[in-house]
């Protein structure tokens, strides 16, 4: 028997019970257009274009160089900019990946994420969270600019309980909120984004203008997305965003132990020299080293039944 | 004498001392001062909602758009009060859904020319907008749009995340920063 809180959710979103029950058809279909997992630096290099960034990159140097206007950075980018960059971003991630189409995670992932964004410094942004589930055992989640949230199978194994799956995503919504996908675009792209091309083209772009801010917008793009998937970002931001987490979890009501629970099954788990968090994330154990220092006064994660009990319901299959 | 009337207002200097930090308040914040000191502020995501409280869990009287402007009444840690300049309802923004900035909807030449030298304009629809998005698409005929546009349409409301916490066991504690001494109350 489907509890009420459970059909609210689907007849909401109605989309989610086409894919999860409506029949294989769909599910199949939806599947179909998205790549399985591969070799991420390959396929994005010739999907994007790597190129394209060496041109952008002169060419904004060049007009960096004769334009008098103050200089620009992440920080200028409206959030409705921000929502057309994560979108790509986000569309960009699902080239590599193949979405889990399965409702109950995914709208118990929504739930919870939603949630623990009103407890974030950045609940609102140009159209909300959104989380979805990658069908991948690879340890991996990405978080896009604007709050589009992706966490994969493997990632979601790493979690024994509520207050640690909240942690992962605590940490996402952390990169979110600090701008962290924003800051690893060029300076000369920004620049060229928001002062030069952006504002004359502002109205009616012609079709060369428009190509040309196309390219600027891949490069930011290809910007991120490597960032993401290749070269992860530095540890100061990991860090940051950690802290993010605990704040996050602890304002929401959960147990900040929750991320240190995760990290040490994840330690477990991840396999040396693998493409995913092993590549892109500072290791388990420095992230749990960095974490100490916080966690005195906290008690063990205490796995209260309902909460646990439907954690287990949701994921079940997972 | 002349302290007599200090003396029977002690709360004066109290009053003083708030109003001076209201005004480096308001400095601070950078929100424009217009027409008699008015705040105003605009709503820079697609739906900006107001509430009743200062808190999510208070119910939405009213839902505005992106650009509406409203004048800005008070804060309060992370919100903001705010009326809305033509209905005259008031109500609680989450600052996050706000900007200082006017943000121009459909900007012509004069703003163009402005936005580039004020930090009091924002102009919607520049630079990476939805024609950008569009010649993005067709060149990457290969990238799941349909999927993201569908992913944006799962909404969670105020109900299910205040029985979700209920259920869960979980109480939040609002406006209460991370203590590194413990959570243990």
């Amino acid at each position: 028997m489907t509890n009420p809180s459970r059909r609210e959710f689907l007849s909401q979103a109605g989309w989610w019970t086409l894919v999860g029950l409506g029949g294989a058809p769909a599910f199949s279909m939806l599947v179909s257009s998205c790549a399985t997992t591969m070799t991420v630096t390959s396929k994005i290099s010739t999907t994007i274009g790597v190129k394209t960034g060496a041109i952008d990159e002169t060419k904004a140097d060049a007009i960096q160089q004769n334009v008098a206007e103050a200089a620009k950075s992440f920080k200028d980018f409206t959030p409705e900019q921000e929502y057309y960059i994560g979108r790509a971003v986000a569309a960009t991630i699902l080239s590599q990946y193949s979405p889990y189409l399965e409702p109950d995670p995914n709208l118990y992932l929504n739930l919870l994420a939603q949630t623990l964004a009103q407890f974030s410094e950045l609940p609102e942004t140009f159209n909300g969270y959104h989380v979805l589930t990658l069908d991948s055992d690879e340890i991996n989640a990405f978080s896009a600019p604007g709050g589009l949230i992706f966490v994969s199978r493997g990632m979601i194994r790493c979690c024994e309980h509520e207050d640690a799956l909240a942690a992962v995503l605590a940490h996402e919504i952390g990169h979110v909120q600090y701008k962290h996908g924003l800051q690893a675009i060029r300076k000369s792209r920004i620049t060229l984004a928001i002062t030069t091309l952006a504002i004359k083209g502002v109205k009616g772009l012609g079709s060369e203008k428009l190509a040309r801010l196309t390219e600027t917008f891949e490069g930011s793009i290809l910007d991120i997305t490597s960032t993401l998937i290749n070269s992860g970002y530095s540890r100061g931001f990991e860090k940051q965003a950690d802290k993010a987490a605990l704040d996050i979890l602890d304002r929401t009501g959960y147990n900040p132990r929750g991320l240190v629970d995760m990290l040490n099954v994840m330690k477990k788990k991840l396999k040396p020299g693998g493409l995913d968090f092993a590549k892109t994330h500072p290791s388990p154990y420095w992230r749990i080293a960095t974490l100490r220092e916080y966690m005195a006064g906290y008690p063990k994660v205490e796995k209260k039944k309902a909460r646990q009990d439907r954690f287990l319901k949701a994921l079940e299959g997972v | 004498m002349a302290d007599e009337p200090q003396k029977n207002k002690p709360g004066m200097l109290e009053k003083l001392k708030e109003k001076s930090l209201e005004g480096m308040d308001k400095v601070k914040s950078g929100y424009a001062v217009v027409e008699d000191k008015l705040l105003y502020a605009s709503v820079q995501v697609r739906t900006g909602q107001v509430r009743i409280i200062p808190s999510f869990l208070g119910q939405v009287v009213a839902k505005l758009s992106y650009g509406d402007r409203v004048r800005v009444r008070e804060k309060k840690g992370n919100w903001t009060r705010v009326t809305l300049p033509e209905a005259g309802a008031d109500g609680w923004m989450h600052k996050s859904a706000l900007t200082k900035k006017k943000i121009v909807l459909d900007p012509g030449a004069a703003d163009v020319q402005e936005e580039a030298t004020s930090k009091e304009l924002a102009l919607a629809g520049k630079g990476f907008n939805e024609h950008v998005e569009g010649e993005f698409k067709a060149r990457h005929q290969d990238f799941d749009y349909f999927m993201i546009d569908r992913l944006e349409e799962i909404v969670v409301s105020q109900e299910q995340i205040t029985r979700f916490l209920k259920e869960g066991g979980i109480t939040p504690k609002e406006d209460k920063p991370f203590s590194p001494e413990g959570g243990v109350q």
